[in-house]
């Protein structure tokens, strides 16, 4: 049996087309660095710190300083290589008060005063000052705890991107006409729904994917948020990171988007 | 009359500046500053030599990946584009400045978080 | 005449008193002081951990690269993307017509509106999207030229800054009013690469350039047109780097430098293009 398919017109109708827009915040501090990166970079750092030259000492603490003081005080004299004694772990080697067999530990004075354990004795005069003992915020955030999606304080490690609930998780996509550029679209639609109060970065105004449904035709466009929120009104929105996307997309939809995302 | 015989100066007459310039000059060189060498058994060397072996096989293939990945956005890129051909207009409309810039509020991450991670007011 | 060949020899042996042949004597003098046994671990690659002159590197994890390869690359790719272009020729050398005997042998004329051959601009693919591929600083200083020391002071700065030794520089040229004489050292040089190249990089953007409250911004100007782009900074500047800033009783004296990126950009759009991402402001 043969079929024949018999077109209505000759002329064939453009597919209406759609600007869905890729916003997504890049990651605020380092990624977490797998087990085997971590315990290559800490040997290559002994080896490198073994190899180092000696701390020029006489230069940055000169003799007969307060300095020199208090850099002697932290820093014992190695063991003195005394010609009658014998060593049982090898002749020490001694030159710059380095024994140059072993890598040099050096333990400066600390800029802040601290109590007999190693901690710090908090005085309220210098809490601004620079000399203040610096602890680093912690790399997991409030948001982390309390597991909230829509924070954008989440997964600081990580890239997250915007999805909205529009019958079900998705992109946030616009419909488009052919005479308004793509990332204008995008743009308007993107304040439309959440708000003007978004400082973002439009990567360029090239689409970076496209998908061809069958009268349709879906362009990606590439843009990151800088600062701001993205505050819509009755819109459920959540920031994802690109493994917890595959969970809320469609999996087709996720496999052909996958290779444009990043951890 | 004899000349007295001076085997060594006994005190440099160095003044405080020349003192200090002959100081940068030992920070800077590299004598009596150098380590020994690392000397590593036969068994040690084969350890460091395997640990090198797999950081550049570790290496390589986070290499690879990205430049597959690379590959895979430019030919996104391109049938995009090829697409786009349909509807001129918009074609002609997806051309960029090349000398706009970045802008300065992409940071390169930190290894701890500022103390305010997200900066919430923002006012065009 | 014993005309009867040996058993060891192929060759009867009434040969001739001499040869005809020229002796070869060795064209190129060997030294063979340098092949003796001692020197042999001179001769091990540098990054092999026997040698003298080995130095770990990956001593720690690198943000900047990780930024660059994980975000940047493909947001570079994007924004210099161009459909269907195609590589502009760059002007090349010119050759003669054969119209005329005389033009046969020679020298081919100049490129149009250069004196050297230009370079091919490729569009940019996954390939080749620009990247950082060195930092080059080079410190000249007039004082050096009057007080020889200075210049102890101005390599001690610059390794102090750039955790690399410098390469004294010496002037090329006679110049009596400016003092420059032929092989006279008048400052150094440093070239970055690699983990040295990053770490500089993230101490001039997140540092030093914020504090200098009369810097405005690389200028726009800055460029070779092949994508390298120098800028200076003033010696009152140099205080800023957190190396210099706390032993400043140190440094009495404070020399200014230029700083050249060199990418592998096309050209300076594209170059200036990439610094921009990297946070390095231009006005």
């Amino acid at each position: 049996m043969v079929v024949i398919k018999r077109f209505n017109s000759t002329v064939s109708k453009l597919p209406t087309i759609s600007s869905t827009l890729i916003l997504s915040r890049n990651p605020i501090i380092t990624r977490e660095l797998p087990a085997f990166e971590q315990q290559y970079y800490n040997y290559q750092n002994e080896l490198w710190k073994r190899l180092m030259w000696t701390f020029p000492k006489w230069y940055y603490y000169r003799d007969g300083t307060l300095g020199d003081q208090r850099f002697k005080e932290l820093n014992k004299p190695p063991v003195f290589n005394n010609p009658k004694l014998e060593y049982t772990e090898g002749r020490p080697d001694i030159k710059q008060l380095r024994d140059r067999r072993f890598k040099q530990v050096i333990n400066l004075p600390k800029s802040y005063k601290q109590a007999e354990d190693g901690s710090e004795i908090v005085d309220e005069e210098i809490q601004d000052n620079l000399s203040r003992k610096i602890n680093p915020n912690s790399r997991i955030t409030k948001a982390d705890e309390s597991k909230d999606l829509s924070s954008l304080e989440r997964q600081l490690s990580k890239t997250l991107y915007l999805i909205i609930n529009e019958n079900g998780w998705k992109l946030p996509t616009f419909k488009s006409d052919t005479q308004t550029p793509l990332h204008k679209v995008a743009e308007e639609g993107l304040f439309n729904i959440g708000g003007e109060e978004i400082n973002y970065f439009n990567v360029s105004s090239k689409p970076c994917h496209h998908i061809k449904g069958s009268d349709q035709i879906e362009f990606f466009i590439k843009s990151h948020i800088l600062s701001g929120s993205f505050k819509p009104k009755n819109l459920k929105f959540l920031w994802v990171t690109k493994d917890e996307l595959s969970e809320y997309l469609n999996e087709d939809y996720y496999k052909q988007i996958k290779h444009l995302l990043n951890e | 009359m004899f000349k007295q015989f001076v085997r060594f100066k006994s005190i440099s007459n160095t003044n405080a500046s020349t003192q200090k310039v002959v100081n940068q000059l030992s920070a800077l060189s590299a004598s009596r500053k150098q380590p020994k060498l690392i000397k590593l058994s036969a068994q040690d060397l084969i350890k460091h030599q395997t640990i090198q072996n797999a950081w550049k096989l570790y290496s390589d293939k986070l290499a690879r990946e990205n430049r597959k990945m690379l590959k895979e956005q430019y030919e996104s890129i391109y049938n995009a584009m090829e697409e786009l051909k349909q509807f001129p207009e918009l074609f002609e409309a997806a051309k960029d400045d090349v000398k706009a810039p970045f802008p300065l509020e992409m940071r390169i991450p930190t290894d701890f978080p500022p103390n305010q991670p997200w900066i919430y007011n923002y006012e065009k | 005449m014993n005309r009867i060949r040996l058993f060891s020899t192929t060759t009867s042996l009434c040969r001739a008193g001499y040869s005809t042949v020229e002796p070869v004597h060795h064209l190129v003098p060997i030294r063979k002081s340098a092949l003796k046994p001692g020197y042999k671990e001179l001769l091990i690659p540098k990054d092999d951990i026997r040698s003298v002159g080995y130095k770990p590197k990956n001593i720690q994890h690198d943000r900047v690269n990780d930024y660059y390869e994980n975000q940047l690359k493909s947001d570079l790719m994007l924004r210099l993307y161009e459909h269907d272009s195609e590589t502009v020729i760059g002007s090349k050398l010119r050759p003669w017509e054969t119209d005329s005997p005389y033009k046969l042998y020679r020298r081919a004329r100049k490129p149009k509106g250069f004196y050297r051959p230009q370079k091919d601009i490729k569009p940019v693919t996954f390939k080749n999207v620009p990247e950082l591929t060195s930092i080059s600083i080079n410190l000249y200083s007039k004082e050096a030229l009057e007080e020889s020391w200075v210049n102890i002071s101005t390599r001690l700065q610059i390794a102090q800054i750039t955790n690399a030794k410098p390469k004294r520089i010496y002037n090329k040229s006679n110049v009596l009013p400016w003092k420059v004489r032929q092989g006279k050292p008048c400052g150094c040089k440093v070239e970055l690469v690699e983990e040295d190249m990053t770490q500089f990089l993230s101490t001039l953007t997140e540092l030093v350039l914020p504090r200098i409250r009369t810097f405005k911004g690389i200028s726009k100007k800055s460029g070779d047109k092949n994508g390298n782009i120098t800028f200076g900074l003033n010696p009152d500047d140099i205080k800023f780097f957190p190396e210099i800033e706390n032993f400043q009783d140190l440094y009495p004296n404070l020399f200014g430098f230029h700083i050249t990126f060199k990418t592998s950009a096309r050209t300076d759009d594209q170059a200036r293009l990439l610094l921009s991402s990297l946070g390095l402001p231009f006005n």
